[in-house]
């Protein structure tokens, strides 16, 4: 079943196209993995189905509803979650707090609601150090508190932005473990990413980005295999 | 043993406050209900501030609320509370409006907009004249409670008890989530569900009503209103030192503040009669400088230190 | 670059025909217009330099513009220097405040945020204007110079022509600020580091000497802007203090690095004032007029401002 669905999405900045007409379907419970070179739209798409930033043109339909002119945080609530590539906690709260920010306000828990799902997640991200001021976290940690404050949020379908993006490959290892244990708990993933051994690993299904228009789309060993993708990629490295 | 005394010390500060007038002279009594009213404005400015807007609108606010009260008073005959209730909601209206239009605002440009209303209001009180008496302002026959000074101290003193009482409210429930939130980051706020619009909305009104409800205790206290004097930019910039000296972003900082400076200035009004203002400048600067976080906040920095490089030791 | 000559090209037109419009309609209020938007304008230069190159609004700037008063009242006074030839210390001398304010206040805040930058400014602005009381206390003082008050009558309208130094200094300190910015290596350096300090730094422009330079350079307009208006200004704590809004009301108008916008929009805005003013009745609503537009224009700029 189709969870969230873009109907020829653009979005242009000035003259320039960075999303250019993508029509995606993304399926209930399922990970799917977003590539393709530097400056593809990856990031833009995110940012619009989001609400981040409005579509130029085009529809996002999830569960059903139209929300592509809805703001920002009206989409959290109604179950459209993200992290973002560089982590950004709230400063002058603890790591904990910072997750209960989404649980108040994303899945509008009162107080005492917001801090037992934090301690939960916490325990599921095996979050150590959570009274700790922000500035003395590890960046496996702030990851952790980014990824928690957006499942605090409890969404249908949560958007990865490059999120082992600074891990070394232990701590990859055990992220790559985290996402998949969150697609046994019902989660649809979207995972945008850089490392390809890291999509290889996780997901289900991958598309390919390339100047703002889907080039490719399947199994990550037919996607490899695509000569577009190919070229899209070589190109990138002249 | 920590969490038993403190709402002991408060209520014992309270009772304590409460029958201050059978004890202390006029003067002195005179002095603490200044300090209070620009409490009172030092932490609902910090309220704002929390939201990362920094508001230079504080005596517009003000003045408009000193000049809704004695209108009211004056000319339809209010009952002196029920002017200072009705410019609360008069203020309030007012910052519902222009919120929909500032609040979309942000740094120099809030700060600004915020400042040239404050402008604008007093233009327009000067020039309509029938009504505020323009450029020489307008006095009221008798002040409130007929200059009954210990009726007069306890309603300011309920006035900055409320404010308190707000201030830790908006620090201890869910609306601290959202405004720190928004403060340190709006992209992550939207992004985590919160309507940053309806919170400063809400932060907007409620720091201007009790901004207009400050003006207008004030003014009924000495019966008279103009201009020049109660659109002053002393209502804006005492508060905002009295906060920075405190600590922002707190309320215990606000309140530390303005009983630091308002007693200070005092005693400087004595051997300084001329520019003893200066000293307001001076804090302000030196603790841009130097102290940002001010006395509440510096203290409060070292204690969490400590506990956490003893829990890192100990783990 | 051909698009903004072209929106230049308008803005000019439409300025021109508002003044032709002015000028048969109410000829005396547009040289009234002409005269305070000329000193609108002069004392607006320093503080859109300031923003457009160094990026802090300085909230102090008109209280400097009194302190300027004052020092020009003293020459006057003690050493009977006329104001117009105090001009040449009197730069000098806020040059060097200029650059004495910088490093030892504004330097440290460049990084630290708006917030603290305001707040900074709104206290030495403070800290200006309840010094000059315990100095010179609040008493207004003036400078008497008798081509000051010279005129001449044309039909029935009596004209002051001592006030139109006003935007002839303007156009002069603006000509002048253009040659520096475009022909001279400090002046292009400036220029880049306005448009984008982090690209300046690394193509090896040291920030930190153009930063001071450039506000001890609008510092020293400051003290020209004071001697200038000297002689028709009386002098007392709060004389600069309403500029400073005024002055970021011409920034907001002529929008961000745009030096010529400053002249056109206060001229603009003196004629508009003037125009007002020239209404029986209505005199005391002509400071409406530059809050007024002033919030407009910040309004309108906010609206049409894209999502970023």
């Amino acid at each position: 079943m189709v969870i969230l669905k873009t109907i020829n999405l653009v979005k242009r900045f000035g003259g320039l196209a960075a999303v250019n007409g993508v029509d995606l379907d993304i399926n209930e419970n399922e990970i799917l993995g977003i590539i393709g070179p530097n400056g593809a739209g990856k990031t833009t798409l995110v940012n619009l189905i989001s609400g981040l930033i409005y579509p130029t043109q085009g529809e996002i339909v999830f569960d059903g509803i139209n929300i592509e002119s809805k703001p920002a945080y009206i989409r959290t609530k109604l179950g459209i979650a993200r992290t973002f590539q560089l982590v950004r906690p709230i400063q002058g709260f603890t790591a904990f707090e910072n997750i209960v920010v989404g649980a108040l306000f994303g899945a509008k828990e009162n107080l005492k609601q917001a801090r037992d799902s934090a301690s939960e997640i916490c325990d599921i991200l095996e979050l150590k150090r959570r009274d700790f001021p922000i500035d003395k976290l590890t960046v496996l940690d702030l990851k952790k508190v980014e990824i928690g404050r957006a499942l605090a949020s409890k969404p249908k379908i949560l958007f990865l932005d490059e999120v082992m993006a600074g891990l070394n490959s232990d701590e990859t290892w055990q992220m790559i473990h985290l996402v998949k244990s969150l697609k046994k708990r019902g989660l649809t993933i979207v995972v945008i990413e850089h490392v390809m051994g890291v999509i290889k690993e996780l997901t289900d299904r991958v598309i390919v980005l390339e100047s703002g228009k889907i080039i490719s789309q399947g199994l990550y060993e037919n996607v490899c295999k695509d000569p577009k993708v190919i070229s899209a990629y070589l190109g990138e490295e002249d | 043993m920590k969490k038993t005394i403190f709402p002991i010390i408060t209520i014992l500060a309270i009772v304590l406050l409460i029958f201050l007038p059978y004890f202390i002279g006029a003067y002195l009594l005179h002095v603490l209900m200044t300090i209070f009213i620009y409490m009172t404005l030092a932490l609902s400015w910090d309220m704002m501030l929390r939201t990362g807007q920094l508001s230079f609108g504080v005596a517009g606010f003000f003045g408009v609320g000193a000049y809704a009260s004695i209108i009211t008073c004056s000319r339809f005959g209010f009952n002196p509370l029920v002017s200072i209730l009705f410019a609360g909601f008069f203020v309030a209206l007012i910052a519902l409006g222009l919120g929909f239009a500032v609040l979309k605002l942000r740094d120099i440009y809030f700060s600004i907009t915020t400042l040239a209303i404050t402008m604008v209001f007093s233009v327009i009180i000067r020039n309509i004249p029938k009504l505020t008496g323009g450029a020489s302002g307008k006095v009221i026959p008798n002040v409130i409670f007929n200059g009954d000074s210990a009726k007069t101290y306890w309603l300011i003193l309920s006035l900055a008890l409320i404010t308190i009482l707000i201030s830790e409210m908006f620090n201890r429930t869910k609306i601290h989530f959202a405004i720190n939130s928004i403060r340190n980051d709006e992209i992550i706020a939207r992004s985590s569900g919160i309507n940053i619009f309806g919170y400063l909305l809400f932060v907007f009104i409620i720091s201007s009503a009790l901004q207009g409800i400050a003006g207008a205790i004030y003014t009924q206290q000495y019966g008279f209103v103009s201009p020049e004097t109660t659109f002053s930019l002393d209502f804006l910039l005492l508060p905002m030192a009295m906060a920075l000296v405190g600590g922002i972003y707190s309320t215990w900082g606000s309140v530390i503040g303005a009983l630091v400076l308002g007693f200070a200035s005092e005693y400087l009004k004595l051997i300084m009669p001329y520019g003893h203002l200066i000293i307001y400048g001076i804090m302000i600067v030196l603790i841009i400088l130097f102290l940002p976080k001010g006395i509440y906040g510096t203290t409060k920095d070292k204690i969490i230190t400590h506990k956490i490089e003893k829990k890192s030791l100990s783990e | 670059m051909e698009k903004t000559n072209k929106s230049l090209k308008k803005t000019l037109i439409a300025f021109i025909i508002f003044l032709i419009v002015v000028g048969i309609w109410k000829p005396l209020a547009l040289v009234y217009g002409i005269q305070r938007g000329g000193l609108y304008s002069l004392i607006g230069l320093p503080l859109a330099l300031i923003l457009g190159i160094v990026g802090i609004l300085n909230l102090a700037h008109g209280d400097f513009l009194t302190l300027g008063l004052y020092i020009g009242y003293i020459f006057f006074n003690s050493w009977s220097i006329d104001p117009l030839i105090s001009m040449a210390p009197l730069f000098f001398i806020l040059f060097g405040l200029g650059m004495v304010i910088y490093s030892i206040l504004i330097r440290r805040v460049l990084k630290a945020g708006h917030l603290n930058q305001l707040l900074l400014t709104f206290g030495i602005s403070m800290i200006i204007i309840e010094l000059i009381k315990i100095i010179w206390t609040t008493r207004p003082r003036s400078v008497y110079t008798s081509y000051a008050s010279s005129s001449v009558t044309l039909g029935n309208m009596s004209i002051g022509m001592y006030e139109f130094i006003y935007p002839a200094m303007a156009i002069a300190v603006l000509v002048i600020l253009q040659l520096f910015l475009k022909k001279t290596r400090l002046g292009q350096a400036a220029s880049a580091v306005g448009q984008n300090p982090k690209g300046a730094e690394i193509v090896g422009i040291n920030t930190n000497v153009v930063y001071l330079v450039v506000f001890s350079i609008a510092f020293g307009i400051i003290g020209v802007a004071a001697s200038v208006m000297l002689p028709r200004t009386p002098v007392f704590p709060l004389s600069g203090n309403p500029y400073t809004l005024k002055s970021f009301a011409l920034v907001a108008m002529a929008g961000l690095g745009n030096l010529n916008g400053i002249l056109i929009g206060g001229i603009t805005l003196g004629v508009a004032e003037a125009i007002v003013q020239s209404i029986p009745g209505y005199e005391g609503w002509s400071d409406v007029v530059f809050f007024g537009i002033l919030i407009a224009v910040i309004l309108l700029n906010a609206y049409r401002r894209p999502e970023s």
